[in-house]
Order: C-alpha cells, then sequence, then structure tokens
C-alpha cells in the first residue's frame, strides 16, 4: 500500500486520479472534522473540506515546485490557510472548486448527522487519547493547538523529521478509528 | 450516497481535466495563471467593501423597546422586568407589536419571522422597516429586546450586528447575532479554538459566545468582550 507521499508522487507524475482518490479517502473526514470545529455550520466546514481538496489536487497535480515531505503537514497548511482566509474574509473561498467546475456543497440529513459525529468533541479527544504517546502529543500539537512542526521538535527535543512521521502516523490512526462505530 | 463520495466522483473529474505538467507545460502555465486572478479580484472586491463601510457607517439606525436616549457606539442598560422566558411576544408578533410599542412604527409586521437562538431557549426576530432589516435579539435577564435596523449596504458591511453582555455576577451567556447577505458567513472565534453554538437561521447567524470571543462577519471583526452587563449595538443618537 503507497503511503502518502507515495500518491501525491503518482498524482506528480501521471495524473493518476485513483491515487488522489485514495490521498482524498484518507483525509477528508479528519479534515472535515478539523473545520466543523472551528467553522459556524456544517456547510461552511464542507466548503473548506472540498476547497482544500481542490486546491491540493490542482497543486499536486500541475504544481512545479517539490512535493512536500509530510503531506498530512502539506495538507492541513493548506486548510489553515483556508480558514484563516475564510475568517479574513467572512466567507468560505471557492475560487479553486469553481474553477475546476465542481459543484458546490449540498448536504443532506445523513452527511449533517456525519458531521456532528465527527465535532462530537468527546469522541475526538477519546479517540487521541487512545493514541500512542508520542502520537498523541505530536498530532495534539499539530492539529488542535495549530503549531509549527519546528515548535513541537523543539519542545519534544526532536527532529522536524521525527514530528512529521509521528504526526503522519497520528492522523492515519486516527481516521481509520474514525470510521469504526463509535 | 453522501456528500463525502459525491465530492470524490467530481474530484476524479477535474483531475482528468486538469493539463499535466509534462505533457503540455503551456496549457499548466495558462491554467495557474488563471487560477491567479480570480484571488486577486476577491481582494479589490474586499477593499470596495471595507471602504463603503467606512463611508456609510454614520447612515446606521437604530430601533429600541424603550424609548432610551442613545448616542452613535452608545452602551444602553435594558429594562427591567421578568424577563423575555415564555413571554408572548416570544413567539406572536402582535405580542411583540404591543410590547414594542411606538418604537416599532413603520414595521412590516407580515415580515416577522421568530427563531430560535442555539444555546439558550429564547428566540430573536426579523422584521422589516422601510429600507431597512432589523434584527432583534432578546435580553437574557430582563424584559426587552436590543433592536438593529440596517440598510443593505451595512448589512452586506458586517454592520447589523446585536450583541448582549449579562453582568458578571450572572450565568448568562453573552447573546450574539448579525444580519448577512449575499451568501456571507459569519462566525464566533473563540480563544480556545473550541465551537460556539452559533448556526445560521435565514439571513442570521445567532447564537452564544464565550467571553473574550470575536465576531467576524464580512470581514468585520468585534470583540464579544469580557461580561458587563451592558447591551451594545452602534447606533446614531435618535433622540429628539
Amino acid at each position: 500500500m503507497l503511503n502518502d507521499e507515495q500518491l501525491l508522487a503518482r498524482v506528480r507524475e501521471s495524473g493518476d486520479a485513483e491515487a488522489f482518490a485514495v490521498f482524498y479517502r484518507r483525509f477528508a473526514e479528519v479534515l472535515l472534522a478539523y473545520f466543523a470545529r472551528r467553522t459556524s455550520t456544517p456547510e461552511v466546514a464542507a466548503d473548506l473540506t472540498m476547497e482544500v481538496f481542490a486546491a491540493a489536487l490542482v497543486a499536486a497535480q500541475t504544481g512545479t515546485g517539490a512535493l512536500p515531505d509530510s503531506a498530512a503537514g502539506w495538507l492541513f497548511g493548506i486548510a489553515r490557510h483556508k480558514l484563516a482566509d475564510s475568517y479574513r474574509r467572512g466567507e468560505a473561498d471557492d475560487s479553486v472548486r469553481r474553477e475546476l467546475g465542481m459543484q458546490p456543497t449540498v448536504l443532506d440529513d445523513e452527511d449533517l448527522r456525519r458531521v456532528n459525529e465527527l465535532t462530537d468533541e468527546g469522541r475526538v479527544l477519546e479517540l487521541l487519547d487512545a493514541l500512542p504517546r508520542a502520537q498523541r502529543d505530536a498530532v495534539r500539537a499539530f492539529v488542535i493547538e495549530d503549531r509549527s512542526h519546528a515548535s513541537i521538535a523543539s519542545e519534544l527535543a526532536c527532529s522536524e523529521a521525527v514530528v512529521r512521521k509521528r504526526v503522519s502516523r497520528g492522523l492515519k490512526s486516527l481516521r481509520h478509528n474514525l470510521e469504526e462505530p463509535a | 450516497m453522501s456528500f463525502v463520495d459525491r465530492y470524490e466522483q467530481q474530484l476524479r473529474r477535474a483531475s482528468a481535466s486538469l493539463p499535466q505538467p509534462a505533457s503540455n507545460p503551456h496549457r499548466q502555465r495558462m491554467f495557474w495563471r488563471r487560477l491567479r486572478r480570480g484571488p486577486a479580484l476577491g481582494l479589490v472586491v474586499l477593499a470596495a467593501t471595507s471602504a463603503s463601510a467606512v463611508a456609510v457607517a454614520s447612515g446606521v439606525g437604530g430601533l429600541w423597546p424603550e424609548s432610551a436616549r442613545v448616542t452613535r457606539d452608545a452602551v444602553v442598560a435594558p429594562p427591567a422586568g421578568p424577563g423575555n422566558l415564555g413571554a408572548a411576544h416570544q413567539t406572536s408578533v402582535s405580542a411583540l407589536r404591543s410590547h414594542l410599542g411606538g418604537s416599532g412604527s413603520g414595521t412590516d409586521w407580515d415580515s416577522a419571522r421568530s427563531f430560535a437562538i442555539p444555546g439558550t431557549r429564547l428566540r430573536g426576530w426579523t422584521f422589516d422597516q422601510p429600507g431597512k432589516r432589523c434584527l432583534a435579539l432578546p435580553d437574557p435577564i430582563a424584559e426587552g429586546y436590543g433592536v438593529k435596523c440596517a440598510s443593505s449596504t451595512e448589512v452586506a458591511a458586517g454592520e447589523a450586528s446585536v450583541i448582549f453582555r449579562p453582568p458578571t455576577d450572572s450565568k448568562a451567556p453573552n447573546i450574539v447575532g448579525v444580519l448577512i447577505s449575499g451568501g456571507r458567513t459569519a462566525a464566533i472565534e473563540t480563544r480556545s479554538g473550541a465551537r460556539a453554538p452559533f448556526e445560521r437561521t435565514g439571513d442570521v447567524y445567532v447564537g452564544i459566545a464565550p467571553a473574550g470571543s470575536r465576531l467576524v462577519s464580512a470581514g468585520r471583526t468585534q470583540s464579544i468582550g469580557p461580561p458587563s452587563g451592558r447591551f451594545v449595538a452602534p447606533v446614531e443618537d435618535r433622540s429628539p
């Protein structure tokens, strides 16, 4: 099974839509939960999630810069940028989604129920607590406290590469556990 | 099929339509150039909106449940009373009309709509006045409403907000609401990053906000501030 970075490499090399779909599946709900806990409605969270993946697809498939060392960190970096931009503008930016000709989000009752499940703070924290300590501390600092890899590495007295690996593995476990019924 | 599934299908189609870096560098450059034009236009629109907000600020109007003398950016103590919970004017248009009395003159009462305020058992109102849209939020402690009426320009600029700050010795929440237009959104930014009960109903975002949080709407940010026992709304002097 390809890791996250290898999936992005496939997208860059050959425009492999299947590889990006796998990448999307790995992070869609984790990212949706991230936005849902920071925005006012499930619709805004869904709009931002869509916009982040649209931007990630464009960057991965048509970008000319180097691909990221940490796909998770890269994706959440885009997410933070989009979130800050939405606060500043007072609305979710959807320029990339529109440019790609993708339809806007329409959530049905089942979607709303799922978003509410994902935003159940107790459940997320419970799953986070179930991670190995090193991964839990790294994910908590990176995703919940919005700290940089460098800052976390400094505190934990390890390299940034180690922090990236812990965040990546922690998010992988977290998203796997989120898919399990509560 | 969930929206996550539907979106995956859209991503697959989008991926197929995107240029490949190795296969067509010119097409790829043109694509990036087209994408970059979008945000640039967005910034121009945002700047124009901010300028409008400054220009129209003096035209903001207000309507009050009591004939209180107010000035722009005034802080007005709500009238004492038995509170709004369960009051007829929470859900009855005729009772609201009677409660507001002469302050509500000119209101199109057919347009009045009552809505629930997330995180509370109270309800607020929206209604129209000539050339203006009004938002009425209930005092969480005493009987009465804080009402803000604003033009479409003011609504678009995020200026049509009402914020109630209960006294420091009260456990009542800060009640916050803002009118929106044009598909815009509003949000409460909290210090902890936790989500406040703040939701959209019609053209209103409303809910409760913890002390120290901020209301962000149409690029405008307002501090909710610590509890103060005061009702805050920027309004012009309407006294005789």
